[in-house]
């Protein structure tokens, strides 16, 4: 994040000149997830948008420590920069004496949920949920709200959920969540739509047919929690979603981002052993001839 | 021809290797080599002061007519993450 993102405008120098910035370590907050180790001396990776949330969250605040937006989990600096403009709106509305707490609210998540809308298409890519990620929620017993289909999540989420739910739930087309005996809390069945926004995605865009991309997910959560200080923050709450175990192996790779692994050791063998077998100039041809040099570029990446 | 079949092993599970996909963990992903990542990192340090305390932050903020950037992480922004 530090190396990928912070550091590079321009989300750098919107940071430097309109910001006043400060960090602290959560890694005895019980939200924190654990992640692989990150030192300055070692390569980093880019990631997709969101990933890692309870690892990391970046909050904008006004100076009074009023939370104008929060980032969970990493963000490409160009996407981050959106976000930062957002949050200067937002500082705007919140600082105006002529309006008042109600109209802010209102205006807080209008823009919170707009904004969403106003996300350019590589952003959108940018933040498509990952496979461990989407594998982590469709482990949940009930559906999350980072879910845009319930219909398809409940069919694809077969041997993860819980019969008496499933059932309860397209019983009723409806959202649910067990009570400890697995039994149907009733009073959690409410009917679920598809969110016209969502909707709009995924027949414009093209993403996700089950879940929301991460852009979307933050944004409706901002937008349950208008202008509230940043005490009265609930980030565990705001940060769950995904695996709590994030790690992109940057620890295992050398100075150049090669990294080394069983399938990699194997090959190399194979090659030694090829090349004193009188296969090997066949091999080399093969090679030559098609242009497939993938162990030579692996090694030199 | 005992030697000749183990030739043969070899050559069918590379070209299995080969065309499987297996080897498309290679495919590249953007990767920041270790001194740059050390130059950024060094950039992002200095450039920019990163208070520790949020009250401090609201004082200059406030002092400054500016927001805060406030960042919730694993580890030091300076150090091991």
């Amino acid at each position: 994040m530090r190396a990928v993102s912070l550091s590079v405008d321009p989300a750098f120098s919107d940071l430097k000149d309109n910001f006043i910035c400060g960090y602290t370590d959560i890694k005895h907050k019980w939200y924190c997830g654990k992640s692989g180790k990150h030192e300055v001396d070692s390569v980093a990776v880019d990631t997709s948008n969101g990933a890692g949330p309870h690892n990391i969250q970046m909050f904008m605040l006004s100076a009074d420590g009023t939370v104008l937006n929060c980032l969970p989990g990493y963000w490409c600096s160009q996407d981050l920069n959106l976000e930062l403009e957002l949050a200067s709106d937002l500082n705007k509305v919140w600082l105006d004496p002529n309006l008042s707490q109600g109209q802010k609210d209102k205006i807080f998540v209008q823009k919170q949920l707009n904004h969403i809308l106003d996300h350019p298409m590589s952003m959108i890519q940018h933040s498509k949920m990952q496979g461990f990620d989407r594998n982590a929620e469709f482990k949940k017993n009930y559906i999350p709200d980072t879910v845009s289909n319930p219909q398809l999540f409940l069919e694809q989420a077969t041997g993860h959920i819980n019969n008496n739910f499933r059932n309860a739930a397209f019983n009723n087309n409806a959202n649910a969540i067990l009570n400890t005996d697995n039994s149907v809390d009733p009073s959690s069945l409410r009917l679920t739509r598809l969110n016209p926004v969502t909707l709009y995605r995924q027949r414009q865009k093209q993403v996700d047919p089950i879940f929301k991309t991460t852009d979307e997910i933050f944004h409706e959560r901002m937008a349950a929690n208008p202008f509230i200080s940043f005490d009265q923050f609930d980030t565990g709450s705001f940060v769950s979603y995904g695996t709590d175990h994030y790690d992109k192996g940057e620890s295992k790779m050398g100075p150049n981002g090669n990294k080394f692994t069983a399938k990699k050791a194997v090959g190399s063998i194979f090659r030694q052993v090829l090349n004193q077998t009188p296969l090997a100039p066949a091999y080399s041809l093969y090679q030559f001839g098609s242009g497939n040099n993938h162990f030579v570029s692996a090694e030199s990446n | 021809m005992h030697k000749y079949k183990i030739f043969q092993i070899i050559f069918l599970t590379i070209l299995c290797f080969e065309f499987s996909g297996l080897n498309s963990v290679y495919a590249a992903k953007q990767v920041i080599s270790t001194g740059i990542v050390e130059e950024r990192v060094k950039d992002l340090t200095t450039q920019i002061h990163w208070y520790k305390n949020l009250k401090e932050a609201e004082a200059i903020a406030k002092a400054q007519n500016k927001m805060i950037f406030w960042v919730q992480m694993l580890g030091d922004i300076d150090g091991g993450t």
